[in-house]
């Protein structure tokens, strides 16, 4: 292990000029200052064995692989592909059309039915009803503005009186957002619903109505029928 | 056998330490790096000792979420960010520029000249860095995953960057000698990729940020070629340079060298779509980004042979050499971490593993286990040069060594294990999802303890390092400090 012995590796010829000149620094503190030095082995090189074959068939493997698996999920490399098993043309499935008693549907069972109850049937005293009512079937400008600025104060329906506060559901301050089509939607699926019959409300017609109202705080019930008086 | 060859390269090659000028002109360029290289280290040290207070309260928090709740600044997804920014940003990028800019100015046989601005870009980077962490602690994260140091400290480091990198890349323009080595090519490749990646990642996502899930890919990009076209070609470098310097030995094959390099930097670029798998994002980007995930298997088993047949016949000196059992330790793991991370990108595997603590053991995988543990290793080897002194305690490195592999172990199989029973629950619809949060829990526990092994391993490195820097005994020429005694280089 002669290549372990650190001091036996740096003896050089004794003739040499380092050999000469090497008197000076024979001192053993310098050379134990410099042993971390002294020690080191070369820097390092580079051998130049070939590259075993094996690695050649593995990465050709590799490499098919790839170019398959690439090829297969590649979706005709559009841009408006997103399922790894589409492919080609049949790929661009047609956006389906607006369903706006499904959406409604939709819409009313997250946000309506807690108060209004699954079928629109309300809870005598606390919650009017959808169902039978003009409230719903009659004015279409009224039930939208309901819907997107909210209703306070005492009204009657089907004989009952309520007095709650309806939340706003339009963009307005303190809304909840809704846009207009999914108003539209379920405003046209309560008044389709359950038995009522009334014509759809379209997207348009929302927008239409609340782009003349503005943004306002929530309607009063004498107020609001003053405006759209029921017809009994 | 191991004599043999070394003695041929002595022979090969007229650059070599059996002359005392080369030892001279090694010292002489120890000597320019000294100060700088110590200053990231000691930098890096209390980093890591910061961003493993964070992981501690981090891990703790994941299964006891009670755990320190009335602070606000200390909720975990602030802590999380931290402990990653204090590790990224504050320990693994102070060493690298510690090891890499000493590996490099070796390699290219030249002295650092005007270090002082190293200081300067130094100090500018720290205190970005804890401005940064400090800036997430306070609830001004961006919230962009890797990116999230609010926005205003970003040119700061990356202008601290520029300068730290522009002495890596000056050393290689005034390199002397015919050949350039492997490690350099790594270094220098990592030096401009860095900057690349960072500023591009800041421009789109946060000074100008592209629309849609542009943003996500460009995030994806960053985070992963962080891993992949920054730690990973630094810590190689460092594999590739003690291994055969600790040894005495050239390495293996230069042909597989070139491989490994060039695959890498050829594939690496595409794989971090695979984060994205699933995600709204056209599909063929999707799959290239697996397609070249699996590729990496071709850089990966390249140098994974070419370290091997170095390393073969001398196993006994990787063992004792602290140097080369961490760097040794780091190059096994990333053969591992590399190839389950390539299985990890197949759609099949990816549909249990996505959004699970697999990830998150896989993540450390790499970052610890792999580039941590080399880095440990490298400044093992540093420090006595730097220094002329030798470790003080082979008891502390042996601690070190142990608490850092049974900890990194205990994580990686607890949250792989833990992560992949998580994501199949998690495709069962039949089970709550409460449930699958509960059925991480044991896992989650076996984290914690990890963590714990993993400080104390970083307290014992820590003790072991300021000692040397500030010893109360003078330096003394027992030997290298060795973990069996017996005569090695260190």
């Amino acid at each position: 292990m002669s290549e372990d012995n650190p001091k036996a590796k740096h003896q050089p010829h004794p003739d040499s000029r380092e050999s000469l000149e090497k008197a000076g620094y024979q001192d053993k503190q310098i050379q134990d200052v410099h042993a971390q030095l002294m020690r080191e082995k070369d820097e390092p090189t580079e051998g130049f064995s070939p590259v075993p074959l094996f690695t050649l068939f593995l990465f050709a493997i590799i490499v098919f692989w790839g170019g398959v698996y690439f090829t297969k999920y590649s979706g005709d490399f559009r841009w408006d592909v997103y399922d790894p098993h589409q492919r080609g043309e049949s790929a661009v499935a047609e956006a389906p059309a607006f369903d706006p008693i499904a959406r409604g549907s939709r819409v009313y069972r997250n946000r309506c039915a807690q108060c209004h109850q699954a079928e629109g049937q309300g809870v005598a005293g606390v919650y009017p009803p959808l169902v039978g009512t003009e409230w719903v079937t009659g004015s279409d400008e009224r039930l939208i503005k309901i819907l997107l600025h909210g209703l306070e104060g005492e009204i009657v329906v089907r004989g009952n009186t309520y007095n709650g506060a309806m939340p706003a559901f339009g963009p307005g301050p303190g809304g909840l957002n809704i846009g207009d089509r999914d108003i539209g939607a379920v405003a046209t699926f309560i008044r389709q619903a359950w038995g009522n019959n009334a014509e759809a409300i379209s997207e348009e017609r929302v927008f239409e109505v609340r782009e003349a109202i503005g943004n306002r705080g929530p309607w009063d019930g004498s107020e609001l029928l003053g405006l759209h008086p029921l017809s009994k | 056998m191991s004599n043999t060859v070394a003695a041929t390269s002595v022979q090969e090659t007229p650059y070599t330490t059996a002359n005392p000028g080369v030892v001279t002109e090694l010292s002489r360029i120890d000597r320019s790096m000294r100060g700088a290289a110590i200053f990231f280290l000691i930098s890096s040290v209390l980093w890591l000792l910061i961003g493993s207070a964070l992981a501690i309260i981090a891990a703790l928090k994941a299964h006891t979420p009670d755990f320190l709740g009335a602070y606000e600044t200390l909720t975990f997804g602030r802590v999380r960010s931290a402990h990653l920014n204090a590790m990224v940003f504050g320990w693994s990028n102070n060493a690298i520029f510690a090891v890499g800019l000493w590996m490099m100015a070796r390699l290219c046989r030249n002295e650092v000249r005007h270090h002082g601005m190293l200081y300067i870009a130094g100090a500018l980077w720290n205190i970005a860095t804890t401005i940064g962490i400090a800036g997430i602690l306070l609830g001004h994260s961006t919230s962009i995953e890797w990116l999230e140091m609010p926005k205003n400290v970003t040119p700061v480091l990356a202008l601290s960057y520029a300068l730290i990198g522009a002495w890596g890349i000056l050393a290689f323009r005034f390199r002397r000698g015919e050949h350039v080595y492997v490690s350099q090519w790594y270094i220098l490749a990592a030096l401009f990729w860095f900057p690349w990646l960072y500023t591009i990642a800041q421009m789109m996502i946060v000074w100008f940020p592209a629309r849609g899930t542009v943003q996500a890919i460009t995030n994806w990009w960053f985070a992963h070629n962080v891993l992949g076209l920054w730690f990973t070609p630094m810590a190689l470098a460092a594999a590739y340079y003690f291994i055969p310097k600790v040894l005495g030995k050239p390495i293996h094959s230069y042909y597989l060298s070139v491989l490994g390099f060039w695959s890498l930097a050829l594939f690496y670029n595409w794989a971090g779509v695979h984060h994205l798998i699933g995600g709204p994002i056209p599909v063929w980007l999707i799959s290239a980004g697996i397609v070249a995930s699996v590729m990496m298997v071709i850089p990966v088993i390249v140098t994974a042979i070419n370290h091997h047949m170095t390393v073969v016949g001398s196993f006994g000196a990787v063992w004792r050499s602290p140097t080369l059992r961490f760097i040794v330790f780091g190059a096994i793991s990333y053969t591992a971490v590399s190839l389950i991370g390539s299985a990890m990108a197949l759609r099949s595997v990816n549909v249990v593993t996505h959004f699970t603590h697999f990830t998150v053991g896989h993540a450390h995988h790499g970052v610890y286990a792999f580039f941590t543990m080399i880095m440990f290793g490298s400044i093992y080897f540093m420090m006595p040069r730097l220094l002329y002194r030798e470790w003080p305690s082979a008891t502390l490195i042996r601690v070190h060594f142990w608490c850092c592999a049974l900890g990194i172990g205990i994580m990686v199989v607890g949250l792989h294990v833990g992560g992949w029973i998580q994501g199949m629950m998690m495709n069962n619809p039949d089970i709550a999802f409460i449930d699958t949060v509960i059925a991480t829990v044991p896992w989650l526990y076996s984290r914690s303890v990890s963590g714990l092994l993993l400080t104390i391993g970083h307290i014992a490195f820590a003790l072991n390092f300021f000692w040397m820097i500030f010893p109360r005994r003078s330096a003394s020429a027992a030997g290298p400090t060795l973990l069996d005694g017996k005569e090695v280089s260190a």
